[in-house]
């Protein structure tokens, strides 16, 4: 297989992908296209992901089954762990025997995909795939993806939080719609980072349903945690109330003890340089202000 | 006894806190708060098999406890031990 290598520079960090000479990756991950780079010698390789055009021996008898539970796959998905890797599978079509694989090295910075031939359309799949690969590895770069809707102006970022339908979206839709001059910067998986005191928030490839893939960055100034209410109340939290409320937004993997321990770590140096909220809010403009003055508040 | 294995205690601003990620397959994972006595127990009981008599011990030596006596340490640390036990902090034989 003649083969090509392509970069694509998220969150600072490369993410490599190397896959068949042929493959038109403009039109399999278009939402990657923004973040396509040349390599970048200074920048860490955090995660490589290569496309295998064979099968991948998969050791069912000798894995061991981590989760079945997937709200995007539902029953198609399942997550292994053998001696050595990570799986993650996903059935295919009708046949139940039938599955795409992406073989993971235990801290998913060598990932390696079978997803029969790659195709020439959109393939969420592989978006999909990919930032499983690249969230985990991310983290030994004091990365984290955060599920989480994100507003900018020219100064900052401002992030929120919330289950599913808590209406972060909408909250974001408010900013844009009350306030002067935001912008969307993502409206489902940005990336934060920590550095030498000072914290980032980064577009991504990945912004769920809103086509909304924006490589750009902004220093953070607040997560919040949205809760649906009659009415509207901005309460900051800190301490571990603090970690509890960004603790369910997050994804590394708990049963890999070392990935999951920096997520925490990561965690706490979050709390430690930015503003943690919750805001009890109504879908109006006054929740929009309130957020936005609180968090602006010296 | 001994603790379990693989948990740390972390401070997150004024609070110490344990996070236990869950190992099954519905992420119940939880986070616990220790007082600063409990937290500094904790390191050092970590990776060792100790009684209730360790523990005072330990903590007769590290903090100014004399006008405490021994029933009243003794009584509170069987309290901690019963927050570990009840939250599954503790290794199971």
């Amino acid at each position: 297989m003649i083969e090509k290598t392509l970069y694509y520079n998220i969150a600072d960090l490369q993410l490599e992908i190397t896959l068949p000479k042929e493959s038109d990756l403009s039109i399999i991950l278009p939402n990657f296209q923004p973040f396509l780079s040349d390599f970048i010698s200074d920048k860490p390789v955090s995660c490589r992901v290569y496309f295998s055009l064979v099968d991948l021996d998969f050791d069912r008898e000798n894995s061991t089954l981590l989760s079945d539970i997937s709200i995007i796959w539902g029953d198609r998905f399942t997550f292994h762990e053998t001696e050595d890797f990570y799986w993650t599978l996903i059935q295919y079509g009708s046949d139940p025997s039938k599955y795409w694989k992406m073989r993971s090295s235990k801290d998913f910075k060598l990932n390696t995909i079978y997803c029969g031939n790659i195709g020439d359309k959109k393939n969420n799949f592989i978006s999909w795939y990919c930032m499983v690969a690249f969230a985990q590895s991310a983290l030994l770069h004091k990365c984290i993806l955060i599920h989480a809707s994100v507003v900018t102006n020219d100064k900052f970022g401002y992030a929120f939080l919330g289950k599913s339908g808590t209406g972060k979206s909408t909250h974001s839709r408010l900013w844009l719609a009350y306030l002067q001059g935001f912008n969307l910067l993502n409206d489902d998986n940005p990336a934060i980072r920590v550095t030498n005191d000072s914290i980032l928030i980064y577009g991504t490839p990945w912004s769920g349903k809103t086509p909304c893939y924006i490589n750009d960055v902004r220093p953070l100034k607040g997560l919040v945690r949205l809760k649906q209410a009659p009415y509207n109340l901005f309460e900051i939290r800190k301490n571990k109330d603090a970690l509890l409320a960004l603790l369910p937004s997050c994804s590394a993997i708990r049963w890999n003890k070392n990935l999951y321990s920096t997520l925490v770590n990561i965690l706490i140096d979050i709390i430690n340089l930015t503003t943690i909220a919750e805001l009890q809010c109504l879908p109006n403009e006054s929740a929009a202000k309130l957020c936005f003055n609180e968090l602006n508040k010296e | 006894m001994r603790l379990k294995e693989g948990l740390t205690v972390r401070k997150v601003g004024d609070d110490y806190v344990i996070v236990a990620p869950e190992q099954g397959m519905v992420d119940l994972s939880k986070v616990y708060s220790l007082n600063e006595t409990a937290a500094w127990l904790w390191d050092e009981l970590d990776g060792k098999d100790f009684v209730v008599s360790d523990m005072v011990e330990l903590v007769r030596n590290q903090y100014d406890v004399e006008d405490i006596d021994d029933t009243q340490l003794i009584h509170d640390m069987q309290e901690l031990i019963e927050f570990f036990k009840v939250n599954d902090l503790l290794l199971t034989e």
